[in-house]
């Protein structure tokens, strides 16, 4: 997202950037509250799951810019971008799958695919930059 | 799709970035587009040929006429 000039961009950092602040107060706030509340059953579920909707959220959100985005070379970037970080996410989690089932690999919270693909659009990001090389004009 | 973007925009002095103002699209687009690395859409090949007031086709070459030449 280098270019701000479109519409959906300021939107889109309009959404995410203060959902990504709600994020950091509950990822904060949720474990304090558990512990202040010795909290159990159904209000521990409620409380552990809160940090979970910003992120949950932000899903939304980009599915909301790649509908606003209606520059239609941009947006198939941007898809490009969510299909790479899909498939390296997935490869991630399959293989690891596998690891742990056959290898006694070391369990890793089902937390980091989520972030896995996070990770992947900057990956993705990549794809595009060499795609991209091809035909610039200097 | 190869096109006559670049030579008609050339042709008027207008950089990449001039023309996507034209268009209300991205310079990257133009420059996609120009390169044939990018086929627009329909709307957006209609709003090209019509800042240059022509038919698509002398805008855009059609692929399947362009087998064996």
């Amino acid at each position: 997202m280098a270019m701000l000039q479109h519409p959906a961009d300021r939107a889109y950092l309009m959404r995410f950037l203060p959902t990504m602040g709600l994020y950091v107060v509950l990822v904060f706030a949720a474990p304090m509250a558990i512990r202040a509340l010795h909290a159990s059953g159904a209000l521990r579920w409620a409380l552990a799951i809160l940090p979970a909707l910003p992120i949950i959220a932000v899903f939304f959100i980009l599915g909301r810019y790649l509908i606003e985005l209606d520059d239609g070379y941009r947006r198939m970037l941007e898809v490009r971008k969510a299909m790479v970080a899909t498939g390296f996410s997935m490869a991630l989690a399959t293989g690891w799958g596998f690891l742990e089932i056959y290898a006694q690999a070391p369990h890793i919270p089902l937390f980091f695919v989520p972030i896995s693909w996070f990770a992947g659009l900057g990956l993705g990001a990549a794809v595009n930059r060499i795609v991209e090389r091809g035909g610039r004009e200097a | 799709m190869r096109n006559r973007l670049r030579v008609l925009r050339a042709e008027r002095a207008w950089s990449q970035q001039d023309l996507a103002e034209r268009l209300e699209v991205s310079r990257q687009s133009v420059n996609a587009i120009e390169t044939g690395r990018y086929d627009p859409s329909l709307p957006l090949a209609f709003r090209i040929a019509d800042l240059f007031d022509m038919a698509i086709e002398e805008i855009f070459h059609n692929p399947s006429k362009e087998t064996g030449q």
